[in-house]
């Protein structure tokens, strides 16, 4: 691993710790305000009431299901509620809470809403509180637990409950959820090993799997959906260049205009638990996370993907999780990886399924860098035929599908590579023990 | 768990990483001191030194930065777990201090994490 290049002073931390929280804010306002400039208020607010209401398993895109001004002004709530609860907490804005936020932001445009993530984020509460905890030391659980929510909306509304009845059932439900999953997560991250960088959706999957299990078990069932909008691709792209390029600017300021340690930033395994803010400052780490903006985003247009809010939510885990153990050199092979199994296999790439694949597929980042891109490559492959496969378990309730698999890809694959790697640097020894 | 028995635990966790890190090291004739007082929980490893570890000063100034605690409850069951990898940043982000001391060949390496 690397180890430390840069520990900032206690001064300096402080300092930070301000600035973030005010990017992170303008972040917020600026999804809230950017609603305006595609919705009038009125209709904004008729988007808000279908999103509370509808069905959001995957793949639900709120630009299509109510319309791109709710969509963004329900990212809008969400992080601004988000950074509330990282204030209030007293959590630190480090890269596992960046990455936490980010994921927040991404995913209120296809699943998240207050009503569905709410009761969830409540139960983590009261885990805390049980346990005698401080609740920053569960917020990230808090957040990442609310991949499940559309289980929320689902037993409130579909499941043929009166809605007095289905919500309190939802709410039931959503609190338990909420107290479980502290405890779950931190244990499975022993199965993988921390190489899938995604250990909620991993979490979220297993809960989603028993739930839809149970369900089905009392012949209720949940099916996919596929509502998905394609019509917004240059307005979208140019917010995307708008927010990357600010956060280019913003990180370029506070590294004196210069890379310096970026190549030793990309030379990170990013394994759990890799802060790049801790390592490298938040300066660098916000350049990094412009870069792979950036970089994710090509990644759509150049094989022929659209912009919409699943890939919006996509790109914005990635830029989060650029805090946290993503960079080019970890996430290329993946994206490699997976683009060449869409070419050989029956799904169409540019379809929105298939470009989350290779988003979220980056959830394997760390075994690239650890194994190197070879090793990225075949893991990449192997996601694409994993996570197709496995929605059926929990019927999209899930929605970090491809957190789910890649715990499964990363506990097996892991092991086979670091074997490999043992036996050829066997070899490597015996040959200059005979030379 | 009771906040004290976790706290034992998360003592456990960060000798056991402490000790993968100074056995990865070579580290030879490994001792291994772990006090738990109502405020803090004091750990001392020492042992006989094979070789030098290039890391090590890098090691302990990112055992003195600044704690976090979000990552505890979370990431916690990754400490110690590394076979060939060091989790030196969780490490990190649940210790206080962290101090060494290199005398001849026998090094002790002292942390501190406030409860």
């Amino acid at each position: 691993m690397g180890i430390i290049s840069k520990i900032k002073d206690s001064r300096n931390r402080i300092v930070a710790e301000e600035e973030k929280m005010l990017l992170l804010l303008l972040f917020s306002l600026s999804l809230m305000l950017l609603a305006l400039v595609f919705n009038s208020p009125r209709e904004i607010g008729q988007g808000m009431w279908i999103i509370f209401k509808s069905k959001d398993n995957l793949i639900t895109d709120y630009m299509a299901l109510a319309s791109p001004g709710a969509a963004l002004f329900n990212a809008g709530i969400i992080s601004m509620l988000s950074l509330y609860l990282i204030k209030r907490s007293g959590a630190n804005l480090s890269g596992a809470t960046l990455a936490a936020f980010f994921t927040m932001a991404g995913f209120a445009f296809f699943g998240k809403n207050l009503f569905n993530s709410l009761p969830i984020t409540f139960g983590a509460y009261l885990y805390s509180r049980l346990v005698g905890v401080r609740f920053n030391t569960v917020i990230l659980s808090a957040f990442y637990a609310t991949g499940i929510s559309p289980l929320i909306t689902e037993i409130a509304f579909s499941l043929g409950f009166t809605p007095i009845k289905g919500i309190a059932y939802a709410y039931m439900v959503g609190i338990f959820i909420g107290l479980i999953f502290p405890l779950l997560s931190s244990r499975f991250l022993a199965f993988h090993q921390g190489y899938n960088l995604y250990n909620g959706g991993f979490t979220c999957g297993i809960i989603g799997m028993f739930s839809l299990g149970f369900l089905r078990m009392f012949g209720y069932n949940i099916d996919s959906v596929d509502i998905i909008s394609t019509e917004y691709n240059l307005n979208l792209l140019l917010v995307l260049i708008g927010i990357f390029s600010t956060f280019l600017l913003v990180g370029l300021y506070q590294q004196n205009w210069s890379f310096r340690e970026y190549e030793k930033l990309t030379k990170e395994t990013g394994r759990l638990v890799t802060d790049f803010t801790n390592l490298y400052g938040f300066g660098l780490t916000l350049i990094n996370m412009a870069i792979m903006g950036f970089i994710s985003t090509a990644y759509v247009l150049l094989t022929g993907g659209s912009l919409n809010g699943p890939i919006l939510g996509g790109i914005f885990t990635i830029v989060g999780f650029s805090a946290f153990g993503k960079h080019p050199r970890n996430t290329i092979p993946i994206f490699i990886g997976v683009y060449l199994a869409l070419l050989l296999n029956i799904y169409n790439p540019r379809s929105t399924g298939s470009t989350l694949g290779a988003l979220f597929g980056t959830t394997l980042a760390p075994v690239a860098g650890r194994y190197g891109p070879i090793a990225g490559i075949v893991t990449g492959f192997m996601h694409a035929g994993m996570v197709t496969n496995i929605s059926y378990l929990h019927a999209g309730v899930n929605l970090y599908n491809n957190g789910f698999s890649g715990g499964f890809i990363a506990a097996t694959l892991a092991p086979i590579f670091e074997v490999i790697e043992e036996v050829i640097n066997e070899k490597k020894r015996k040959r200059e023990v005979q030379s | 768990m009771k906040r004290r028995e976790r706290e034992k635990y998360k003592a456990r966790k960060i000798i056991d990483e402490l000790t993968g890190y100074l056995l990865r090291n070579n580290i030879k004739k490994l001792s291994i001191y772990l006090e738990i007082e109502e405020d803090r929980i004091n750990i001392s490893l020492w042992g006989q030194l094979t070789c030098t570890i290039p890391d090590l000063e890098d090691v302990i100034k990112l055992m003195n930065a600044k704690r976090v605690p979000e990552m505890e409850e979370y990431y916690e069951h990754l400490l110690g777990s590394g076979i060939n990898a060091n989790d030196m940043n969780l490490l990190g982000a649940m210790v206080d201090e962290a101090s060494y001391e290199l005398k001849e060949d026998r090094l002790e390496v002292r942390v501190t994490r406030f409860i």
